[in-house]
């Protein structure tokens, strides 16, 4: 890895944190309001995370196990936020 | 008003106060980076840093016991054992961090010897309080233990959430033991270090903040001891599963076996995922109560906690924390980013809301409200992510010229401090540095006078 891939391969890698929180926001947004509108725009966030990873795995000299585990992981980002909503619907009486 | 929580009072009291010689010693660092005649001959710019350092563990420190000593008495309905000695643990504390900063100040350093050791500087980042203070910090923190478990076991009850807090205190304590041994080889000195300063950020201070936070959501919100228990445990469970393997993350490359790149690298890149329920978790209780709670401050403070937390830790430490890319970005500006955004987000930012719980119910206000806290709020806030967000730049650049062209030698570390992006990431940070001290200027004047000025006491009349 060089200064210039090194670079690329950070932002990329903040990135797609950053549309994870993104998608968990607008997720909540919308389950919250019962807006479709924010629940498209979480898929769209959830889309450029996907898109970002893509680019993570195809353009970086990562390692190919950080690679996989960088696929991997964008199934957690896509499983955490309804589950921790199913979850918080569950145990809170009042909800939303 | 138990007597436990007057002692708390004193302890946030005391908390804002180092926070601010947090601040002070902050703006000499960056300071220094600007102008490195700053101070040439009176105040080198490594006694600054360790002020800084130090200044940051301490207030949190004393939020964090403030914060136990102020819930504790309601959460067990009666009053702390022991609370006398935990007044004079407070003030034997307090006169300690005054000794031990005037030490650092005006002494500095001394020779390499025993009596440096113990009078002087123990010479270990975080942890650079001579011996006797070290010795204090560990009869202060037995004592808080003794008041906890004492009170529970005076109360014959304890609850989910102090049975946590109880357990905690153990590796609390624990860990702080760390600081004493004198090690000569620096691979297994730093290794475990290590335990210290990353089990506390990232272990038992991650739980002790989560209790405090339970704490604060059934008084804030209301919400009820099933839930915020549940969430405790979950909360822990998680933290502790990425957390504590994720020291592999300061063992890339001091020495030890490589298959802690593999491992640290690992556990770190997990750590985002709980941070991120934990955002969700914000907008649904933001949600549930259409952002309307009677002491607002606390409440904003609270979300700030959960947003800060996950930004500064999670996006944050992922840009940096897998291998490869920490290579070139360990122990540059880029770290100081990281460091500076995720202790605000995981804990300035959920103790400053404690405080401001506190406050309200000292002052006996049915609503805490008004202008001064938003402003503080917004320019702390503001401050620290241009802060941070400087810093980045001159960290990618430290990490790029020095690191990944220079090869790490002499001459490309002072080549990357000449370097235009490093040079203007530092100013303007200096310049952030200057918002952010202005917010705190505000935070005391709101912390203060809440609830005695006229707009605030006529919202609480108008809410009532």
């Amino acid at each position: 890895m060089n200064g210039q891939t090194m670079i690329t391969a950070a932002l990329i890698a903040g990135a797609l944190v950053l549309f994870g929180g993104l998608y968990g926001v607008c997720y909540a947004m919308g389950r919250l309001h019962r807006r479709r509108a924010w629940l498209v725009a979480g898929q769209a966030c959830y889309g450029v995370l996907l898109t970002v990873a893509c680019a993570l795995v195809s353009f970086t000299p990562l390692a190919p196990v950080w690679k996989a585990f960088i696929v991997v992981s964008c199934l957690g980002y896509f499983i955490v936020p309804p589950l921790t909503w199913r979850l918080l619907h569950a145990t809170h009486e009042e909800g939303p | 008003m138990y007597q436990s929580q007057r002692l708390a009072l004193k302890y946030f009291a005391a908390a804002i106060g180092v926070f601010g010689l947090m601040v002070i010693a902050g703006l000499m660092s960056a300071t220094y980076y600007v102008d490195p005649t700053f101070l040439f001959g009176t105040l080198p710019f490594n006694i600054a840093k360790i002020l800084h350092i130090n200044g940051l563990i301490v207030w949190l420190l004393l939020g964090f016991i403030g914060a136990i000593y102020w819930f504790l008495p309601e959460e067990l309905g009666c009053e702390t054992v022991g609370i006398r000695v935990a007044e004079i643990a407070f003030y034997v504390l307090v006169a300690a961090v005054v000794v031990v900063f005037a030490v650092f100040i005006f002494v500095q350093h001394g020779g390499s010897n025993a009596f440096a050791l113990w009078f002087i500087n123990q010479g270990r980042k975080y942890v650079e309080a001579p011996r006797w203070a070290a010795i204090g910090v560990v009869a202060t923190l037995l004592v808080f233990v003794y008041n906890v478990i004492g009170t529970a076991i005076r109360a014959r009850k304890t609850t989910g959430v102090l049975t946590v807090l109880m357990i905690n205190l153990v590796p609390l304590v624990g860990f702080y033991l760390i600081a004493f041994p004198v090690i000569t080889d620096m691979s297994t000195d730093l290794y475990w270090w290590w335990w210290l300063v990353h089990m506390w950020v990232e272990a038992t201070w991650e739980v002790l903040i989560g209790c405090i936070m339970a704490l604060s959501l059934m008084q804030l919100l209301g919400t009820s001891r099933r839930i915020v228990e549940m969430w405790l445990y979950i909360e822990v469970m998680l933290v502790l599963g990425t957390g504590i393997l994720g020291l592999g993350h300061h063992y890339f490359w001091i020495g030890t076996p490589s298959y802690w790149l593999s491992v640290g690298g690992f556990f770190s890149a997990l750590e985002p995922l709980p941070l991120l329920g934990m955002v969700v978790h914000a907008v649904y209780d933001a949600g549930t109560h259409h952002m309307k709670t009677s002491n607002r401050p606390a409440f904003y403070w609270m979300m700030a906690e959960a947003f800060g937390n996950f930004v500064g830790g999670g996006m944050w430490g992922f840009m940096m924390t897998l291998p490869q890319i920490n290579l070139f970005s360990h122990g540059t500006q880029w770290t100081a980013s990281h460091g500076h955004f995720a202790f605000w987000g995981a804990y300035a930012c959920g103790v400053l809301s404690v405080i401001y719980l506190a406050l309200q119910k000292a002052r006996s206000l049915t609503v805490a409200d008004g202008i001064a806290w938003k402003w503080s709020f917004t320019l702390l806030n503001v401050g620290m992510i241009g802060m941070v967000g400087s810093l980045l730049i001159a960290g990618i650049a430290q990490s790029f010229y020095e690191r990944a062209i220079g090869g790490s030698t002499f001459d490309a570390f002072v080549a990357a401090q000449g370097n235009p992006w490093f040079v203007q990431g530092m100013i303007t940070r200096l310049g952030f540095g200057v918002v952010f001290a202005l917010g705190y200027v505000t935070l005391v004047y709101d912390l203060v006078t809440l609830g005695r000025r006229k707009s605030v006491t006529a919202g609480a009349a108008e809410a009532a």
